[in-house]
């Protein structure tokens, strides 16, 4: 069980992520460091409901503010958000037991508590109103199970009277990702908190917005930070949905279940409509196949590493070694051609896809072993040929960084000049005119 | 001996019974690419056809001699026919038959004992 600071930490860092996300907008972007510290002032917590809501707002600002002119600013954003009406209830939106003066003062549990009503008002509320089939819950008197589009045969709603508000957009969320992501798949997703822990449920709400990213049968058999920690680079790399959670956080037997709301409204806020992309059919098994060819790709580099560095290990002649190393170099660049293929960029700037920067790591580890490995051998021929293999890598590295031809000559020159003085290299001659062989 | 000549030596002695061939020094001697087909004749004469080729042929021989390093021995170029066609020959033409030293001498012991540090041995 999470203790009470622990989850304040987790909300705390889920938060200060989310309104970062939302500052990056103002002009000029402003950024959060420490939530409890900065709020203080009033001046980013306005200019965040000024991005959310589009209005200007007044704010005292400049380099001589005092703790009047903090406890005004905050005063300002709390009478902007009592006069906004919810838009489940109609009637305007209670700030139980938040002061001013205690956000001046920077208390985690109020700050908290406030960022998570503007979260829940402007984000999730606004998000799941929007969604048609869930209409009925925000009008329904009674329990609100039937008239939705996908009955999971959950209990009827009791009426809670302080938390309906809260009660509807939170069912109304969950409702969303029954929907469009659980019920493929059979998946129970009861809550925002343990239903969340093995990443599964992050995994098919990717899966349905980008089938050809996800595979479902692998993931089932994955371990839980592995799911999340895909989940999340690939909302982030293919999606563009802003990371808010950390793998730790959530694989823990009572996850945050605000935290994990904010992340969700997140994906229902870029795509509402995760199926509605059918004319991209082709194109989703296209990118499938990819991604299939990627990973085999992958296992065969992870494979290749092995055995090199099995190989580099193994005791031998230096003919052997040679032997060995030729025979890799040779399995090396018939795979290269395919590889430099696939990893052509995808996106723009040249930025590749996750499978990609995995294939291209593991890849460029191998090129790297493989060299070092050239450079250990050719070092280690007997007298003046090491001599000559150390400089002659040096040299073609230096060309290679374009160091100019001068230069190079010189280093040639000189250092060859100088190593291999100290050797005396005695050239048989048959008497006869024949040649060393 | 000493320096640069401990290879030049190597690269003279392989090229001895080629016709037209005459190593005098790591720059000139090369330009018209006959040296390094000769070396590589001398080790793999399957890989080119020495006696096919003639000293005027500058550029030919040169991206002969290169092209077949490159894909049947695994030594990467890094020069270009053009450079030892202009009168400029440039210096890391020695890269080449250096590499070529060391590629011979991985896979021939004997060859890796005559060149390394022991007693001089003469070969009957």
């Amino acid at each position: 069980m999470q203790k009470g600071n622990e989850q304040e930490a987790v909300q705390k860092r889920t938060f200060t992520k989310w309104i970062n996300s939302h500052l990056a907008k103002y002009k000029p972007p402003l950024e959060v460091n420490d939530l409890f510290e900065d709020i203080k002032d009033g001046v980013k917590l306005l200019a965040l409901l000024e991005v959310l809501s589009g209005q200007r707002l007044p704010c005292e600002q400049g380099r001589q503010l005092k703790r009047i002119h903090w406890v005004s600013n905050i005063g300002t954003a709390l009478k902007f958000l009592e006069g906004r009406k919810s838009v489940y209830r109609g009637s305007p939106i209670k700030l139980v037991n938040i002061h001013a003066t205690d956000i001046a003062d920077g208390r985690p549990s109020i700050v908290l508590g406030l960022i998570w009503t503007i979260i829940l008002y402007f984000q999730i509320e606004e998000l799941t109103s929007n969604l048609p089939a869930l209409q009925a819950l925000s009008n329904s008197n009674s329990s609100v199970d039937s008239t939705a589009s996908c009955e999971t045969g959950s209990p009827p709603m009791k009426r809670k009277v302080v938390n309906k508000f809260q009660g509807n957009a939170k069912k109304a969320l969950l409702r969303w990702v029954q929907c469009t992501a659980a019920k493929q798949f059979g998946i129970e997703v009861k809550d925002f908190g343990p239903s969340w822990r093995d990443g599964v449920a992050f995994q098919a709400v990717v899966h349905a917005i980008r089938p050809d990213l996800v595979d479902m049968e692998v993931v089932r058999r994955r371990k839980n930070r592995e799911n999340l920690e895909e989940a999340f680079a690939l909302a982030e790399n293919e999606l563009g949905i802003p990371r808010l959670l950390d793998p730790e956080d959530v694989d823990v037997d009572k996850p945050d279940e605000k935290s994990i709301m904010t992340y969700v409204a997140q994906f229902l806020k870029h795509y509402p409509n995760p199926q509605h992309s059918e004319g991209d059919g082709q194109q989703d098994e296209v990118r499938f196949i990819e991604r299939k060819i990627l990973r085999e790709l992958k296992v065969f580099v992870d494979q290749l590493e092995r055995d090199l560095l099995r190989a580099q290990a193994t005791e031998g002649s230096l003919t052997d070694k040679y032997q060995a190393f030729k025979n890799f170099h040779v399995q090396y660049e018939m795979k290269k051609k395919q590889t430099d293929q696939l990893l052509q960029p995808v996106h723009k700037e040249g930025k590749l896809s996750v499978d990609q920067a995995l294939v291209k790591q593991a890849w460029d580890r191998v090129s790297a072993r493989l060299l070092d490995w050239h450079i250990h051998l050719d070092k280690s021929l007997p007298g003046p040929l090491g001599v000559i293999g150390a400089w002659l890598h040096r040299a073609e590295m230096a060309l290679r960084e374009d160091i100019p031809h001068q230069h190079v000559h010189e280093e040639t020159a000189n250092v060859l000049h100088r190593k291999l003085e100290q050797h005396k290299v005695r050239y048989l001659r048959n008497p006869h005119g024949g040649i060393i062989n | 001996m000493g320096s640069l000549k401990a290879l030049q030596e190597w690269c003279r002695i392989q090229c001895e019974n080629y016709s037209d061939v005459e190593v005098r020094d790591m720059s000139s001697s090369f330009r018209d690419g006959l040296a390094f087909c000769a070396i590589i004749h001398r080790h793999r004469p399957d890989l080119i056809d020495f006696d096919s080729l003639s000293k005027e042929n500058v550029y030919e021989n040169n991206r002969l001699a290169f092209e077949v390093a490159e894909t049947e021995l695994g030594i990467p170029a890094l020069l270009d026919p053009e450079d030892m066609v202009s009168m400029k020959v440039p210096d890391r033409l020695i890269f080449l038959p250096a590499r070529l030293l060391l590629l011979l001498s991985s896979y021939n012991h004997k060859l890796q004992s005559i060149l390394g540090d022991r007693p001089t041995q003469r070969v009957a």
